[in-house]
């Protein structure tokens, strides 16, 4: 009977979101986009360190960063965004 | 032991990888904002670089830097919002190419 790796396969999986969610951080278009993204990737983080045995280490991954970090940068894309796109400027 | 059947260096490429990432939003984009999320993302590759090592070596001390890594990313993160909401007040953008008054 064939053993299953398991962690293997768990490992590549949240490996491939962890890499794709922070390549969509940086390659993004719109900034609130990019940071619904850099919380796909902060998650997966919290995915990895559970893995490693390290559970307070996610945790607290989850509420410092996300429950923290996360909700800082959404308040300064809220005050900061402007629509994007150069033909939507609004005239004073 | 059944977690060891993932090898250390897959973590070690992860997280190159990712801190890769992070370098290529800070040299491409000029949001200050994204210079934010892309120095989050560096700093999350060396803290799975040293869980990763804590867990491999069986050594805690890497879990306890990186604890101190996530409190100094939260204030990092405080500061530069401040930093950012009083750039976006005096230049109107969050431009980084922007803001040359400190330049001649």
């Amino acid at each position: 009977m064939a053993v299953v790796p398991y962690q293997l396969l768990a490992f590549l999986l949240f490996a491939l979101v962890t890499v794709g969610a922070s390549l969509g951080v940086v390659l993004a278009r719109d900034v609130w986009h990019s940071a619904l993204l850099l919380g796909v990737a902060l998650l997966s983080v919290a995915v990895h360190y559970v893995m490693l045995s390290a559970e307070f280490l996610a945790a607290m991954q989850v509420l410092v960063y996300v429950g923290g970090v996360l909700i800082l940068i959404t308040f300064a894309v809220m005050l900061v965004r402007r629509e994007s796109g150069p033909e939507t400027e609004v005239a004073p | 032991m059944v977690l060891g059947t993932v090898p250390a260096e897959y973590y070690l490429v992860l997280s190159a990888a990712v801190f890769c990432i992070g370098v290529f939003g800070i040299l491409t984009r000029e949001n200050a904002l994204m210079f934010l999320m892309s120095v989050e993302l560096m700093l999350n590759a060396a803290n799975i670089n040293l869980v990763a090592f804590a867990f491999y070596w069986g050594n805690i001390t890497g879990q306890v830097f990186t604890l101190f890594t996530m409190a100094l990313a939260a204030a990092e993160v405080a500061i530069g919002i401040g930093i950012i909401l009083v750039l976006y007040r005096n230049f109107d953008d969050v431009d980084v190419t922007e803001a040359t008054t400190l330049r001649w």
